[in-house]
């Protein structure tokens, strides 16, 4: 769009010149034709006053007909102003309306819904970024992936259902568990992964034992009287990896050890 | 008397008059970009109308949102039926405003205030 205005003189209702851009000019004309009718009144009364030829009486019906028109256009204005003000409060409520349906949606991005811990495309780019971070500020950084013991026995033994009650609970005692920071995520099917920022591998290590017990301990048999579950960790806190993908898989080999090694223990 | 009908667009409404059974509906929204260019032909067509027929005329307005400048186009509607009912034409105006919409309801009691002539306003679901 061009930024050059013509800008035009008009006279305004009081005779007066004013300097007007078309498109300014364009939106009075607009309210001025809303406006006519009372704009009709005005320009009536102007002739009226300049009429030197006007009785008493013809003064006083002009004068009438003027109150009765002034008290129509001010029952008009509040009635515009309160119905302006109730539309403002509508538009409103539904901008916060729309703000919190955006906050559920993005929350709902970066969840799993079973769990309600963080979703793979989240944990994805929290540890890519911690990575670069971590590398940046020579700060420790560890991560652990951590994947529920025969799974799909449980799956098969028992039912789905149980199956997904085994994983909400240990999302809960995996939240619980670890300290204030971490980030834990589902990362897919039965592994999870927790990324514990300024940590280092003896912490988080020791982090991923409270973990460990606190699942190996939990009372399964709420869930079902057979149940027993564990949980194989592998823990990286080695930064001299190319990216966060490599760290990440540095610390998934951790965990086929911890699978081959008997299962329910962590590895580093 | 033509049938009138206008087809809602974005930003303006549903405007819709049957001359058998004399009901002028106005739905959807209106928030024009020339408020008068679309509510004039409607005037225009209702003075016609109103100079031409005695015929009962009922005015439904069944909006859910209107900018100022509509607003004001609605009030010069609402005093062209005053006049016509001040003049002993059979007119009404019936407001229909969703139940949970407790503005469009405000407004049609707004609306409704000082007028002479018959106005209802009506909850819908």
């Amino acid at each position: 769009m061009s930024a050059m205005k013509r800008v035009q003189a008009r006279l305004n209702l009081d005779g007066k010149t004013v300097m007007k851009t078309n498109k300014k000019q364009k939106q009075s004309e607009e309210y001025e034709k809303i406006f006519k009718h009372e704009l009709d009144v005005a320009t009536h009364a102007a002739k009226m006053l300049e009429d030197n030829t006007l009785k008493k009486d013809e003064w006083k019906s002009e004068y009438e007909a003027l109150l009765k028109e002034y008290k129509a256009l001010l029952r008009q204005a509040m009635k515009m102003t309160k119905i302006g003000d109730g539309t403002q409060q509508k538009l409103l409520k539904t901008q916060e309306e729309l703000a919190l349906a955006n906050e559920k949606l993005e929350r709902q991005a970066v969840t799993d819904a079973l769990t309600g811990l963080y979703n793979r495309r989240y944990l994805d780019a929290k540890l890519a970024d911690a990575f670069e971070t971590a590398k940046r500020d020579h700060q420790p950084l560890a991560v652990s992936i951590n994947d529920i013991d025969f799974f799909k026995k449980i799956n098969d033994r028992f039912s789905h259902q149980t199956g997904d009650d085994v994983l909400r609970i240990v999302a809960k005692l995996l939240r619980e568990s670890v300290r204030n920071g971490t980030t834990v995520a589902r990362y897919g099917g039965e592994e999870f992964v927790m990324v514990f920022p300024n940590t280092d591998l003896h912490t988080a290590v020791a982090e991923c034992e409270k973990v460990r017990k606190a699942i190996e301990s939990y009372d399964w048999k709420t869930v079902h009287l057979d149940l027993a579950v564990t949980i194989s960790m592998g823990v990286c806190a080695d930064l001299s990896h190319a990216n966060s993908e490599k760290f990440l898989s540095a610390a998934d080999e951790k965990l086929y050890e911890a699978k081959h090694n008997g299962r329910n223990q962590v590895r580093f | 008397m033509n049938n009138l009908s206008v087809n809602p667009t974005k930003t303006t409404p549903q405007i819709s008059f049957n001359a058998d059974s004399g009901v002028l509906e106005v739905s959807g929204q209106s928030y024009p970009e020339s408020a008068v260019e679309f509510y004039q032909p409607i005037m225009d067509w209702l003075n016609q109308f109103f100079s031409n027929s005695t015929k009962q005329v009922e005015l439904n307005f069944k909006l859910n949102y209107f900018n100022t400048s509509s607003s004001k186009c609605i009030l010069n509607i609402l005093r062209l039926f005053e006049k016509a009912h001040a003049e002993g034409k059979p007119v009404k105006v019936n407001w229909y405003h969703h139940e949970a919409d407790e503005q469009m309801q405000e407004t049609g009691e707004e609306f409704a205030e000082h007028l002479t002539m018959p106005f209802k306003v009506i909850s819908f679901k």
